[in-house]
């Protein structure tokens, strides 16, 4: 029993703590750094290889943390996040058959299209000045395509970090025997 | 990680996630939202300032190239500056006789709340270039909404355009939307309406032709609104747009501080 609560404690101080580092650390990079999203790359991660049970806690944790210190509406956050999580899971059952390096790099491409747009959308319903329709932002597309390319990089880094550790997870290739 | 034995753990989820949204609209979370933000303040603050500190040198590490070029105009821009001060110190003590004399209040006699910026955050999440400033004070503090906002220099670098309990949301001088009451300082004290102009410099608009803008004249605010005392520096004009077929023309403003590398703050309660 103490050792379950060591855990969750331990699990909720990891989760506040990314989502500081992603609010307060990672805003004040400069331009392309910027726009890593370490909060969406740890769940896709998380839903990988520990399961939708873990994603979906870690991403309420992530979510309430960023709500708390945006100034963004309540919500925003945790409602993407946690769509997010359900969009990959369904991605990751219903499409993906097993766990290779490609699996991983087009969950967490799906993924971050999916929180952007998300993202965007939900705002822009509560923004009172339609004119900033984002499809016309050529900032938005930037973004997007800076983030997608930061959470490849980081997918292929993890996925060979955990293939060296673990022999559980596929080839890239499937190799003839 | 977190695993609930049971026959439904995703209700359980649910219902977490249902009451998270309703304990907020109520606001019986606020007490525990107001005790986990004044927590995160003091590490908050300091993992901005670290990523302040890398941005600072990723920014300096590019512009190494500009960087003589730089020296020699600032070498300058200093004597010059040096005359000025000279001048200005002259000025400044006749100033104080005369008030003492008139028994006036002083010009800066205004209250003023410090602050540590906490994060920075996309305008809106349409990816816009300009960023706010979320800091460490908020109502509670006695702020109010279009207060302004100083740096260490005394160089006004915007104003708060929302607030919370504990912490403010601050759109910079910079940033579109983020109009200011300014004036230039020239023969006419023209003035206008400051406003950003993507999230880089700050323009002044609609000045009538007859005005005389000169290259790195001073733009203070005006005061009028109430909200910002006047006779705050915005920055100077680097640019005049003077077309002879349109009706105004328009001025480029610089800050004279970086508004990238904000860490500390203060906010001018009038």
């Amino acid at each position: 029993m103490l050792i379950k609560l060591g855990k969750i404690i331990v699990f909720i101080f990891l989760a506040s703590s990314l989502a500081l580092i992603q609010f307060s650390l990672i805003s004040a990079w400069p331009g392309i750094f910027r726009q890593i999203n370490l909060g969406l790359i740890s769940l896709i991660f998380t839903l990988f290889f520990f399961g939708q049970r873990s994603a979906l806690w870690l991403a309420l944790i992530l979510g309430f943390w960023l709500d708390l210190i945006s100034f963004k509406f309540f919500g925003l956050y945790l409602i993407s996040l946690v769509a997010t999580v359900l969009g990959a899971q369904w991605i990751l059952k219903d499409w993906l058959t097993n766990r290779s390096l490609y699996s991983f790099l087009l969950l967490i491409l799906m993924a971050t299209l999916a929180y952007n747009f998300l993202v965007v959308i939900l705002f822009s319903i509560f923004l009172t000045d339609r004119s900033l329709f984002f499809l016309a932002q050529k900032n938005f597309w930037l973004t997007l395509g800076y983030q997608s390319a930061w959470s490849l990089l980081a997918a292929a880094l993890l996925f060979n970090l955990v293939a060296s550790l673990t022999k559980k997870l596929q080839p890239v290739f499937l190799e003839r025997k | 990680m977190i695993k609930v034995k049971g026959k439904k753990p995703f209700l359980i989820f649910v219902v977490v996630f249902g009451l998270l949204f309703f304990l907020h609209l109520i606001q019986v979370l606020r007490p525990l939202e107001n005790f986990l933000l004044y927590l995160i303040k003091p590490v908050s603050s300091k993992l901005y300032s670290l990523g302040n500190s890398f941005d600072q040198s990723y920014t300096d590490s590019r512009d190494k190239t500009d960087l003589n070029v730089k020296i020699a105009d600032l070498t300058s821009e200093v004597a010059r500056l040096t005359v000025d001060k000279a001048a200005w110190q002259e000025v400044t003590e006749e100033n104080q006789k005369l008030r003492r004399q008139l028994n006036f209040l002083s010009a800066n006699n205004f209250k003023a709340v410090t602050a540590n910026v906490l994060a920075k955050e996309a305008a809106a999440e349409t990816g816009e270039q300009s960023q706010d400033l979320i800091i460490d004070k908020g109502a509670r503090d006695g702020l109010r909404l279009g207060l302004g906002v100083i740096s260490e220099e005394g160089v006004i670098v915007g104003k708060i355009m929302d607030l919370k309990e504990t912490s403010a949301r601050i759109c910079l001088t910079t940033s579109p939307d983020c109009k200011l009451p300014a004036a230039i300082q020239n023969q006419n004290k023209t003035q206008g309406l400051t406003d950003g102009d993507l999230g880089l410099t700050i323009k002044m608009s609609y000045i009538p032709q007859l005005e005389k803008i000169a290259y790195s004249d001073i733009v203070v605010t005006s005061g009028l609104g109430g909200n910002i005392p006047r006779g705050l520096v915005i920055g100077k004009v680097v640019q005049v747009k003077n077309e002879s077929n349109e009706v105004w023309q328009e001025a480029t403003i610089e800050s004279l501080v970086n508004l990238n590398n904000l860490t500390v703050v203060a906010v001018i309660i009038p």
